[in-house]
């Protein structure tokens, strides 16, 4: 038995509403997990269609999904998987428009994003809403992953500035967004049940390659253009 | 042996598209350099001039923003920024962004 989780806890977890916005590396090994847990209520967004390319990593997408949308091949799989939760799918940009309408009345927003630029949107409409966001990104063999929780921790543009920068395509083992989704995952449920610390104020690496973690002190900025308001 | 005055020997740590600029994502340096600034220009000359390029804005002189650059497990930015001292057995890690998911 698990300290703090039981039958109350999976009552909570029933009861909870966590939003995956981008169903690919993170995203599907992720909503896999949420499903598997009892999260009641997942909404999964994700504007793309699935591609050949994705298959390496995005675990919920099958050769017969090619050209479907993912949040819908995604739905598919986690309903066959557990029936008992509600998963909606939202195909759709992630905008300043109308990122607070879709992550509102949500109690986590976890990140399988593959851009700054919307993690960005993401990070703002969380900050407003004061909803926690749970941060991550690959490359290669290598991970981060960060717990925003508004207003308590450094957000997303403390960490990182507010801006876009550019990368392009990047490398990427498949188990590496698994290992960073299993670790969101992880804060998510611990979260809702109200369990564990939380992985606070610190920025997460995981180098596959090597095998270690390594920790990074993050500061809240005074100056920050999205939480010091 | 006599140690050539300023020398250090430190460890330097490179990830991502960084370490697609060396031949190894670890590398042991010795190198008459005191402060950050000045270890990232040794780098750039002895091994690979783009090394300063992806890491520094050439108008600005400041670290590009999203980098991180870790002496000894802390950020620079809540240091002295460039201008961290260096001394000798220091671990030196650079992580640029990673934006996949």
């Amino acid at each position: 038995m698990i300290r703090g989780w039981g039958r109350e806890g999976q009552a909570k977890l029933k009861s909870a509403a966590v939003v995956v916005a981008g169903i690919g590396g993170l995203g599907c090994p992720a909503a896999l997990y949420l499903s598997a847990a009892g999260v009641g209520r997942i909404r999964l967004i994700d504007r793309d269609q699935v591609e050949l390319n994705n298959l390496n990593r995005q675990i919920l997408h099958w050769e017969s999904d090619l050209g479907r949308q993912k949040a819908e091949s995604a739905k598919e799989k986690l309903e066959r998987l557990n029936s008992d939760v509600a998963i909606e799918t939202i195909d759709a940009t992630i905008t300043d428009q109308n990122a607070m309408e879709l992550m509102r009345g949500f109690d986590i927003v976890i990140d399988g994003m593959d851009n700054f630029q919307t993690r960005f949107v993401l990070n703002r409409a969380c900050v407003s809403e004061g909803i926690p966001f749970i941060f991550g990104s690959i490359y290669g063999f290598e991970g981060f992953m960060t717990t925003i929780v508004p207003r308590k921790t450094p957000c997303l543009a403390c960490i990182y500035g507010d801006v876009t920068p550019e990368i392009g395509k990047f490398p990427v083992v498949g188990t590496t967004p698994a290992t960073i989704a299993c670790l969101q995952v992880t804060e998510a449920l611990k979260l809702i049940l109200g369990i564990g610390a939380h992985y606070l104020g610190r920025l997460l690496f995981w180098d596959g390659e090597d095998m270690v973690f390594r920790e990074i002190e993050l500061q809240k900025k005074s100056d920050c253009p999205v939480c010091s308001r | 042996m006599q140690q050539v005055k300023g020398m250090v020997k430190v460890v330097v740590h490179v990830y991502a598209n960084l370490a697609e600029l060396f031949e190894s994502k670890h590398i042991d340096i010795s190198a008459p350099v005191a402060t950050v600034r000045e270890l990232i220009n040794f780098i750039s000359a002895a091994y690979n001039p783009q090394f300063k390029e992806l890491l520094i804005d050439a108008k600005t002189g400041h670290v590009r923003r999203f980098h991180k650059i870790l002496v000894n497990g802390r950020d620079i930015d809540f240091l002295n920024k460039l201008d961290t001292g260096i001394a000798d057995g220091d671990d030196v890690s650079f992580f640029p962004p990673v934006a996949g998911g």
